[in-house]
């Protein structure tokens, strides 16, 4: 009797089992876009049992989950392999006061109230420019006569809203025109649509400079003629 | 006259003097060589013909786009020297020990 109930409740989730173990196969081919740039951004989407192959001759990804993460890793590849989105970078770039610190940013108590004054500070300058970039190319402006940004946009994530940047350079240019050392030079990930605030202090002879940068996603508007 | 009488008031070739045999055979090298020259000259029509119909055929693929997707992992701000940056209430602040 008890071995026939055993045997009846293991005939009964026998199926559910079978169910909760079972994995799709998805293969998607890009058209748009390199697979490998964006490999990295859908395994971060995959479970535990999720698995992914990508095929850099044919451009094409597989991926191996479950049913309900597969339709999420489809409608993110969809939304991915589009052609290359345009971009408006706002820079604008604050000269700061001098503090009447040596160092501005030092490692101190007063670390995180530095920045908060710097956040917050009235500019002695203020300079602005907007950057016309497309992901994978490259833009640069002039922000007055003393200094330049130049950036090189990687890829967007368009359910995180956020765009990379391989490089982002802010130069002071010397008086010949002559382009110096860079200031601030690095990679960046910002969120679209939302400012970032960098605060650098370049020398303790050069004031400290705020760069607030705010990429926004710039829609397509196609010609009359091409509709 | 026909070509039939001419046919038959031709000489035999054993009865042709030099002149004739050489005359013989410089027709048959035009006609051969009129005939490499045609051959060549629809052969070279041919491929030009089959090359302009595979040209859309064999398109080179466009270039696809490398422009790499930011993971959750790439931070904020990673300055080229790789060494001081720090994130305060949504500013990257960058240390002047950071400078490159």
């Amino acid at each position: 009797m008890r071995f026939g109930k055993v045997l009846a409740w293991t005939l009964a989730t026998l199926p559910l089992l079978i169910v909760a173990q079972q994995v799709d196969k998805l293969t998607i081919l890009l058209k748009h876009r390199d697979v490998r740039s964006v490999a990295a951004r859908v395994a971060e989407e995959l479970g535990p049992r999720g698995q992914i192959w990508v095929d850099g001759a044919k451009n094409q990804v597989t991926v191996e989950d479950d049913p309900a993460r597969l339709a999420q890793v489809r409608r993110l590849l969809s939304d991915m392999d589009v052609p290359a989105r345009r971009f408006a970078l706002a820079a604008q770039l604050d000269v700061l006061p001098k503090a009447e610190q040596k160092n501005l940013f030092r490692s101190s108590p007063q670390f995180v109230d530095m920045t908060a004054w710097a956040e917050s500070a009235k500019p002695t300058a203020s300079f602005a420019c907007v950057l016309d970039l497309r992901e994978g190319g490259k833009a640069g402006c002039a922000m007055g006569q003393a200094y330049r940004l130049d950036a090189r946009a990687q890829g967007y994530d368009p359910s995180r809203r956020r765009l990379a940047f391989e490089s982002l350079t802010l130069t002071a240019v010397e008086a010949g025109g002559r382009p110096g050392a860079p200031i601030l030079h690095g990679a960046a990930v910002l969120p679209v649509g939302a400012p970032t605030v960098l605060l650098v202090n370049p020398t303790d002879q050069t004031p400290p400079l705020r760069l607030r940068a705010t990429p926004q996603l710039v829609p397509e508007v196609q010609p009359p003629e091409a509709r | 006259m026909r070509i039939e009488d001419l046919r038959a008031a031709r000489r035999p070739e054993a009865e042709w003097d030099p002149f004739m045999h050489e005359l013989s055979r410089r027709i048959a090298r035009r006609r051969r060589a009129r005939l490499m020259n045609w051959a060549a000259a629809a052969a070279l029509a041919i491929a030009a013909l089959g090359g302009l119909w595979l040209l859309p055929v064999t398109r080179a693929p466009e270039p696809s786009l490398r422009a790499d997707v930011p993971t959750l992992s790439e931070p904020l701000f990673t300055p080229s020297a790789g060494a001081a940056v720090a994130v305060s209430g949504g500013a990257v602040v960058i240390l002047p020990e950071a400078r490159t």
